[in-house]
């Protein structure tokens, strides 16, 4: 009766092995990929639905055979689904950037990462070649290393 | 190839943090089979990647993985490629159940858009004051058909008399 169920979507999969591998990957990067919804999205209610959203569609398989580990992937696949909710909920977008408090390799890495432009659409907005634009983000982790 | 000015251009840090445009993605993983030492540079950014977002890293409510215990796990729906290399691909395996989404059908009821709500009310609302204009005008000519034959009556016999 129970198999029957769990067929049908009624009883949580909690044996599961996906089940158990999510949970896993859940705890290791759920804060790494919280933070980074977070970023994109300031508001706590959606930011949770869209972390709840980054696990329940994760693919296993997918995460395993990263290249360069789950961690990349968790941070890349979170970023996607922030920006995908952000431009959904375009009302609730906080676009507005205060240039004055920021480096410029910082605006650009603000920009690129937290509000989704590609590095042509920056480069075409600041009036910036595009080799600029990512020599600004190898800078921004560039200045992020040296402060450790 | 300059490999040094190549790691520095920051091509490996967009690839990476995936804001990279596709041809950059191809670009970077060609690079990386051929040359060991960016292959090397993009596994020590990965690094530095991780450390810079783990600074930022905020532990997310409890009750949420509460949540994700409870909820079944989907998988993210892919849509057909309806061009003929996709089309050929897609064809070799188009029976494959791992091409469908399975939705339950034992749910017998049905969600409509939220401004159906008022859009039904509005067409209800007009359909009664139609039906009460409707009866005025009704009774209306009615009565004036009836006032209209008395009036015809009465000439009738005044012209009699």
């Amino acid at each position: 009766m129970n198999e029957f169920a769990q067929l049908k979507g009624i009883l949580p999969l909690h044996g599961s092995p996906v089940r158990h591998e999510v949970m896993s990957l859940y705890d290791a990067y759920s804060s790494i990929a919280y933070g980074v919804i977070l970023q994109i999205l300031p508001q706590e209610n959606l930011a949770q639905e869209t972390l709840v959203n980054l696990f329940t569609t994760l693919s296993v398989q997918e995460c395993k055979n990263c290249q360069f580990g789950s961690a990349i992937y968790i941070i890349r696949k979170a970023r996607t689904k922030a920006i995908e909710i952000k431009n959904k909920n375009a009302n609730n977008v906080y676009d507005s950037l205060i240039i004055d408090e920021k480096s410029v390799s910082e605006m650009i890495f603000e920009l690129s990462f937290r509000q989704g432009q590609t590095p042509e659409v920056i480069a075409q907005r600041l009036n910036i070649p595009k080799a600029q634009v990512l020599k600004e983000i190898y800078e921004y982790f560039k200045s992020f290393r040296q402060s450790n | 190839m300059n490999t040094q000015a190549y790691i520095e251009s920051g091509i490996l840090e967009a690839y990476l943090i995936g804001i990279a445009s596709d041809d950059d993605v191809k670009e970077v993983e060609a690079m990386q089979t051929t040359y060991p030492e960016i292959s090397l540079a993009l596994n020590n950014l990965q690094t530095d990647i991780i450390q810079h977002f783990n600074t930022s890293a905020i532990t997310p409510p409890p009750v949420l993985r509460d949540e994700l215990m409870l909820k079944k796990p989907q998988t993210e729906v892919k849509k057909w490629d309806f061009t003929q290399q996709g089309t050929n691909a897609q064809q070799e395996n188009r029976d494959s159940k791992n091409n469908y989404v399975e939705v339950e059908f034992d749910n017998t009821h049905i969600k409509v858009h939220k401004y159906w709500r008022p859009a039904f009310i509005g067409v209800f609302i007009l359909s009664k004051v139609f039906l009460i204009l409707a009866l005025y005008f009704y009774f209306k000519s009615d009565s004036l058909q009836q006032e209209n034959l008395r009036l015809k009556q009465e000439l009738k016999i005044s012209t009699n008399k």
